[in-house]
């Protein structure tokens, strides 16, 4: 069980300046963050949601090492820790620190000293930690309690591309699969390897899912979550990839389909199917332990558990669609939609495209239609062809790759809309509302928040839900063995 | 209310109504995490039929990204014709309703709380 930290690029940009400004002394800052309490390897997530730069008054010379954290910084971050239900995390430099660091016999004296009274001021059961950053490194311990403490496994940078930070370069795998040779010398096995290593969701499995998981098997990725509660019928043969006509009469799930395809491509993929609605709190707990989420929904409703998530768990995300627009029977667009939605960088809600009038009518009943004059016209059936998904399905799937594989560039997140008919592609600006729900920095927004985010799910009908406090204790009684923690797949 | 069967959000919002409404509010969850609200003895128009109506809608259980639409009021409330485009007769929840088709355009889900909401729809029936 090694838990691991999550941050935004841009807050680590601003905690790396501080940290390492030039005049190679050590200096402080504290991390106030939420916590995602499972991975499917069982360890918990901080995720960062306030970075607090310390001064030199409050990064003091100290009384046993060369300096420590003044108590006056301790008691008035450890109360806003407190009130604001978040674990805090204390971090220093270590100046000529480059791709090592560890934490020094000081830095663990200090945290035997000063953690077990921070665990009572924080309270709630909530975790403390200490992190040593060196200029591209980052060692680290978390207490869960006074007798429990884990060596942090890494941090996790989402920016433009993600960086992890190890206290140590892990040694490179050299990667004997011939499968990945071609893509592996673009990319470096140490690429491979993170693909190898990441959990990614896949939200619906029809046109566009479907060439999104195809592709994530080819890749190599180490492991697909793909849900839908959907069923194959004989429309959709045209554009599902992997189904046959034998699916549509079976009217076999469209997750089942989907892995099928991604075994015969790569046994090596763990592919756990879920014939489920994110709508779920129990779907949307395993969508928020992933590390990257496609979400290739055509509902509002989808959308805006989606990027919740997204925002309150840190976790980078990329919406796709293709349109059709044809009034009065003629066709007047044909384009396709990439819309990355990144933690704090072109939040779906922000960008206006989780409009709550449409949304309250997708979950209107007939009835309820047709008073608010809704159901004038007969049902629409959208046209879909697979060429559209497939152009969505490989932009936003390159974006992950870029992403990962830590060569995603600037403008790579903007959202982006492909003309079909002229083969151009626009870029917009992204928005952020600073008083978004999601992403905001307000005190209310849910941004950073993990698990002690509510988000816009049904009610649980099962005994986990999203209680923060019963969650952290299932979490510990975990660790010490005494309970199984289970997760649940169909 | 049992807390289990509304979502969080939904409770606090049910506490605001209950402590700005007292005993003329009543709730029961629609079992999906949000909750069906009653608020009894609404002032209506001295042209409608009624002196005052409940006025009913329901706290969705994504609450508060997305705030109540429509709201409903009873159809023995008779207001005079015409009605205005944002009445509609409707049978809801096996009873004869009039939808009143009012949405919170700017709703801000950060700022805006769901008191706001009705007593907004509150004053829009009183001034018709």
């Amino acid at each position: 069980m090694k838990p691991c930290l999550r941050m935004i690029g841009a807050d680590y940009e601003a905690l790396h300046d501080h940290l390492f400004p030039g005049d190679r002394d050590e200096h402080a800052a504290i991390l106030l963050a939420g916590l995602g309490l499972a991975s499917p390897k069982g360890s918990p997530t901080l995720l960062v949601r306030e970075v607090h730069r310390l001064d030199t008054d409050e990064f003091i010379p100290g009384e046993h090492g060369y300096r420590q954290l003044s108590a006056a910084a301790l008691a008035r971050l450890g109360a806003r820790a407190q009130a604001e239900e978040l674990a805090l995390i204390s971090c220093h430099s270590h100046p000529g620190a480059g791709e090592r660091v560890g934490l020094s016999r000081d830095d663990l004296a200090g945290h035997q000293r000063v953690f077990p009274h921070m665990l009572d001021i924080v309270g709630g059961g909530r975790p403390v930690g200490g992190i040593a950053f060196g200029e591209t490194s980052a060692a680290g311990e978390i207490w869960i309690d006074r007798d429990r403490r884990y060596e942090l496994d890494r941090v996790d940078v989402v920016g433009n591309s993600l960086q992890r930070l190890r206290a140590k370069p892990r040694a490179s795998s050299v990667h004997a699969d011939p499968r990945f040779d071609r893509q592996a010398r673009m990319f470096g096995a140490e690429g491979q390897d993170l693909l190898s290593e990441m959990s990614v969701a896949v939200i619906g499995l029809g046109g566009g899912g479907s060439i999104v998981s195809e592709q994530l098997a080819h890749l190599g990725v180490g492991r697909i979550l793909a849900i839908d509660f959907d069923r194959v019928e004989a429309h959709n043969l045209s554009r599902i990839v992997g189904a046959v006509p034998g699916d549509a009469l079976q009217h076999r799930k469209k997750v089942k389909v989907a892995r099928r395809l991604a075994r015969h491509i790569n046994p090596a993929t763990e592919f756990l199917a879920v014939d489920g609605d994110i709508a779920d709190p129990d779907v949307a707990a395993q969508i928020s332990q992933c590390d990257f989420i496609f979400l290739c929904t055509d509902t509002l409703g989808s959308r805006l558990i989606a990027n919740a998530i997204a925002q309150a768990y840190l976790i980078p995300m990329v919406q796709i669609g293709a349109k059709v627009d044809r009034p009065n029977d003629r066709i007047s667009s044909v384009y396709v939609a990439v819309r990355p939605s990144f933690p704090r960088h072109g939040c779906l809600d922000c960008a206006g495209m989780i409009d709550p009038i449409a949304l309250q009518q997708e979950g209107a009943t007939k009835e309820e239609r047709a008073a608010q004059n809704y159901l004038n016209l007969p049902d629409v059936i959208d046209p879909s062809v697979i060429t559209l998904n497939a152009v969505a399905a490989s932009a936003a799937t390159n974006l992950m790759l870029m992403h990962a594989v830590g060569m995603g560039q600037p403008g790579h997140l903007s959202h982006r809309l492909f003309d079909a008919r002229s083969g151009s592609w626009l870029a917009l600006e992204a928005r952020q509302d600073s008083s978004c729900l999601w992403c905001g920095n307000d005190a209310a927004s849910r941004f950073g928040r993990g698990d002690g985010a509510r988000l816009p799910v049904r009610i649980s009908t099962s005994p986990s839900s999203n209680d923060f406090r019963r969650r952290f204790e299932r979490l510990r009684d975990s660790i010490r063995g005494t309970s199984s923690a289970p997760v649940q797949h169909s | 209310m049992n807390a289990a069967t509304v979502t969080a959000d939904v409770a606090d919002a049910l506490a605001e109504i209950e402590a700005h409404y007292g005993r003329r509010a009543s709730h029961e969850p629609d079992g999906q995490g949000g909750a069906l609200v009653v608020i009894q003895d609404v002032e209506l128009p001295s042209s409608w039929g009624r002196k005052s109506a409940s006025l009913q809608f329901i706290i969705p259980f994504n609450f508060p990204a997305i705030p109540p639409y429509p709201y409903y009021v009873p159809q023995n409330a008779q207001p005079p014709p015409p009605w205005h485009q944002a009445l509609q007769p409707i049978e809801w929840r096996g009873e004869p309703m009039i939808q009143v088709s009012l949405r919170n355009v700017n709703w801000n889900a950060t700022k805006d709380n769901i008191v706001g909401c009705v007593m907004q729809v509150s004053a829009w029936l009183r001034a018709q």
